[in-house]
């Protein structure tokens, strides 16, 4: 009854823990949010002691710290852009660093044996011929971040691996998951069973497979150039072909611009699209940004041409009206500040001799009140002070100048 | 601006009415103004400075 009654307290705050984590990570992409979540949940759920996870996490706000930390910046969501990678600018392929920072804290929580590095039946260990260095990492190995347009490498590198001491023994843990040999570490099955959009959702079901289904990002090569002969835009042979770097430029600029099916690299709409690119140059995933063509001026919309002669005529009239309008101010607005600071003077005297210098109550009550209407009069004052350089100069200032766009633009249709 | 002149309207508008509740009380509670007058000059020598300004005042009124 009482462990009952535990794990539905544990379970409460393992809701509440993930769906204020849900919502403190709302800068990032949906899907790498509900990456990040279900890497949570996961860690919940293979936790023997849900407490002590609790207790190690700490709060979720310094789990979005350190998640947000590890998020990379250019990736961070834009509100003008989009909730989806789909469109945003191409990642390298390779396993995000928030997910590394997740693994981390996973990683910890082995040591700590909150949760326990079991194997069972139906698991397997990638480092089955390496006992010694038995590792453990978590459900996402770097398997699922492999961009597809590089070739595999011989043996996959497990970036957590060399962290976790070597007493524990770690294994990778992959429930009903397909086989897998670390010779062969891209997962090749995922596209023929699913020939769903590369953005799904990850669906956390308690079997889903010990690979959360990650977000596939479109790839750029990085070590590889763009190659003249494949590309679609390749330039001629004597030109130099476009530097890496630049192609990063134009991506990181066009993830900030709106939506513009032309700049944006060709999106893979399903998984069997970035596997054909297996076979292909990894070159062919690179688009180079086609240069933006200048936005058509929508129809009726006016332009305002400055009438030069009338604008410098108002010009040479308007700034030493002007100047002379603030000197005039000036005067009250100084007055203002001498009296305010005058009678505040005045009022705090007042107020300090009702408290020491008299002994009757009666008197006491009538110069309290004295001051209090003393300084009344002072903070106005000053207010006035501060109005007359807040708003009657500023007032006059704008004035000016809105009087001369009207009186000195006008408005043509644009051509 | 609209905002900070509400804001101090507020506040000069309370603080002139606890001001003029307590002058009220005092002159109801038996103050005396010659002898509130008499402790300030005292201890600010209000007499002194008047006598000062009338000086000037007549100064430049006869100029």
């Amino acid at each position: 009854m009482l462990n009952d009654l535990c794990s539905e307290v544990t379970d409460i705050n393992k809701q509440k823990f993930l769906t204020e984590l849900g919502k403190l990570l709302t800068f990032m992409y949906e899907e790498d949010r509900q990456t990040a979540l279900a890497l949570y949940e996961r860690m919940f759920d293979k936790a023997e002691d849900e407490m002590a996870l609790l207790q190690l996490l700490v709060s979720p706000t310094r789990q979005a710290v350190i998640v947000a930390r590890a998020y990379n910046a250019r990736e961070h969501k834009l509100d003008v852009y989009t909730q989806s990678r789909e469109a945003a600018p191409a990642s390298n392929g390779e396993m995000p660093d928030f997910v590394r920072a997740i693994n981390q804290i996973y990683l910890s929580a082995v040591d700590q044996h909150i949760i326990a590095p079991e194997v069972t039946s139906g698991q397997f260990t990638l480092f089955a011929d390496d006992d010694s260095n038995l590792t453990e990492t978590y459900a996402y190995d770097e398997d699922a971040y492999i961009p597809r347009g590089k070739a595999p490498a011989p043996a996959p590198v497990y970036a957590a691996a060399p962290e976790v001491p070597a007493q524990a023994p770690v294994q990778v843990t992959v429930p009903q998951a397909p086989v897998q040999t670390p010779a062969a570490p891209v997962r090749e099955e995922v596209p023929e069973v699913a020939p769903m959009p590369v953005q799904a959702e990850p669906v956390p079901a308690p079997e889903a497979p010990a690979f959360i289904p990650a977000p596939v990002y479109p790839e750029v090569p990085e070590e590889v150039p763009a190659p003249e002969a494949e590309a679609p835009q390749a330039p001629e042979a004597g030109e130099p072909a476009p530097a890496p770097a630049a192609v990063d430029v134009d991506d990181f600029v066009a993830g900030f611009s709106l939506p513009e099916e032309a700049v944006l690299p060709e999106a893979p709409v399903s998984e069997e699209a970035p596997l054909l690119r297996l076979e292909d140059s990894p070159a062919e995933a690179v688009q180079p940004a086609e240069p933006k063509e200048p936005a058509p001026a929508p129809t009726g919309e006016t332009l305002r041409k400055p009438k030069v002669f009338l604008l410098i005529l108002y010009v040479l009239f308007a700034v030493p009206i002007t100047l002379l309008g603030i000197l005039l101010l000036l005067i009250p607005t100084l007055l203002c500040l001498a009296l305010a600071v005058a009678v505040l003077g005045v009022g705090a005297a007042v107020l300090i001799a009702a408290f020491s210098g008299f002994k009757v109550f009666a008197d006491i009550m009538v110069v309290l009140g004295v001051a209090l209407i003393v300084l009344a009069l002072g903070i106005l004052l000053l207010w006035l002070f501060i109005w007359f350089i807040g708003g009657a100069m500023a007032g006059l200032v704008r004035g000016v100048c809105s009087l001369g766009g009207r009186w000195c633009y006008k408005e043509v249709p644009a051509v | 601006m609209k905002k900070g002149w509400r804001i101090v309207l507020f506040l000069v508008v309370a603080a002139l009415f606890l001001g003029a509740v307590s002058v009220g009380v005092g002159v109801i509670t038996g103050a005396n103004g010659d002898r509130i007058f008499q402790t300030l000059d005292d201890r600010y020598h209000l007499q002194v400075y008047y006598d000062y300004i009338m000086q000037v005042y007549d100064a430049f009124l006869i100029s």
